[in-house]
């Protein structure tokens, strides 16, 4: 299933042939892709640990809950914001081939990056809420959902992130 | 300032003391940062060759469908082949002394099985869907050889890298669960990478 979402996440790559337009862009898919699966996986694992442990509830509200939502939401945008401006840095040392100044480089990885946060700590949570309210393990759902989901919602943000700084 | 929190670990039945600033977990943060910018940093190197497949990409149309699931198949197997050795060393079926055994032999194999299949799968399925969206194609064959070289040789040398880590962890009297998944994640990310481009890009030249 998991394979399914993959394939989905390749062929929206495919159609929209944004890859030939931005030759650069296949630097950035791993590290958004990357970064977005990690955090997924992070929060989703503190999460279900929490609701095992009968610390938290499977329900959308409670202060472990909303402290986990939040470190997520923090540690994803400050990773991004650095890895952004640190690649600003990099690529020009390894010769990338770049047709867009640094400024804009630096904020498609950031915006993308900071949206895929959101959404895969949403995709995370349901996933890890919803799972544990079915009787199931989070352990084993949260972490393939979220990373393939996110793959597919990265791209996607990564595309929206192009349009918006006029790529 | 912040608020001083207290969480009870199930497992090593030590309380944990987690930092807490207003409604963020500092330990937390502290911790998973430094780890997730090297990721980055790491993921970003192993981009750049990434980038160089364009050229490959544009003479074999619909390979880079098969990019992403390709990327995935080795997480989901790699984390669970992982977890599993993990588990099998607190059960004490492995060990740094006892490391290519029945037992490790055998899930080894498993996920190698597996990989190869599935990565068969991911060919054919890439070629159909670009067949069923009319998109361009290759064709079928060159599909299949790219995705089940890639997963096979892949697979191989993932689980090899995972024994190898759980050895390491196991031998330095550490818990394999806690070292092994998040290094191998990384590690197995480039891996996975390099295979690829290098697939890709002996493919290019083959087509």
């Amino acid at each position: 299933m998991a394979l399914l979402l993959g394939i989905v996440a390749g062929q929206i790559l495919n159609l929209t042939r944004s890859f030939m337009l931005v030759p650069w862009i296949l630097f950035i898919i791993p590290v958004v892709n990357g970064i977005g699966g990690n955090i997924g996986t992070v929060i989703g694992a503190r999460l279900s640990s929490a609701l095992h442990m009968g610390t938290m509830t499977p329900r959308l509200q409670g202060k472990p809950l909303e402290q986990n939502i939040l470190t997520g939401v923090v540690l994803g945008i400050t990773t991004y914001l650095s890895l952004a401006l640190f690649s600003v840095v990099l690529a020009p040392m390894l010769g990338l081939e770049m047709n867009v100044d640094s400024v804009r480089f630096a904020l498609v990885i950031a915006l993308s990056g900071f949206l895929l946060t959101f959404v895969v700590i949403a995709i995370s949570m349901l996933a890890a809420i919803n799972s544990f309210k079915y009787g199931l393990d989070p352990d084993n759902f949260v972490a393939p959902l979220t990373t393939s989901s996110g793959d597919i919602v990265g791209i996607l943000c990564l595309i929206l992130a192009l349009k918006v700084v006029g790529i | 300032m912040g608020g001083y929190n207290r969480r009870l670990r199930r497992d090593y039945f030590v309380v944990v003391d987690e930092i807490h600033s207003g409604m963020i977990s500092r330990t937390v943060f502290v911790q998973s940062f430094p780890f997730l910018f090297a990721t980055g940093i790491g993921l970003m190197i192993a981009g750049l060759l990434f980038g160089g497949l364009v050229g490959s990409l544009e003479r074999a149309p619909g390979l880079i469908v098969m990019i992403p699931p390709l990327i995935a198949l080795r997480g989901n197997i790699g984390s669970a082949l992982a977890s599993r050795l993990g588990t099998a060393t607190h059960l004490g079926l492995v060990s740094a002394r006892e490391i290519w055994n029945e037992k490790s032999k055998s899930e080894i194999s498993a996920a190698i099985i597996l990989s190869l299949i599935l990565s068969l799968l991911i060919g054919i399925l890439a070629y159909l869907t670009c067949a069923i969206l009319g998109l361009a194609h290759m064709e079928i064959w060159k599909f299949v050889f790219v995705s089940s070289t890639t997963g096979l040789i892949d697979g191989v040398v993932l689980s090899l890298m995972t024994l190898f880590i759980i050895f390491l962890a196991d031998k330095r009297g550490a818990d394999p669960d806690n070292i092994a998944s998040p290094a191998l994640a990384t590690i197995g990310d480039l891996t996975t990478l390099l295979i690829l481009f290098a697939i890709v890009l002996g493919t290019g030249v083959i087509v």
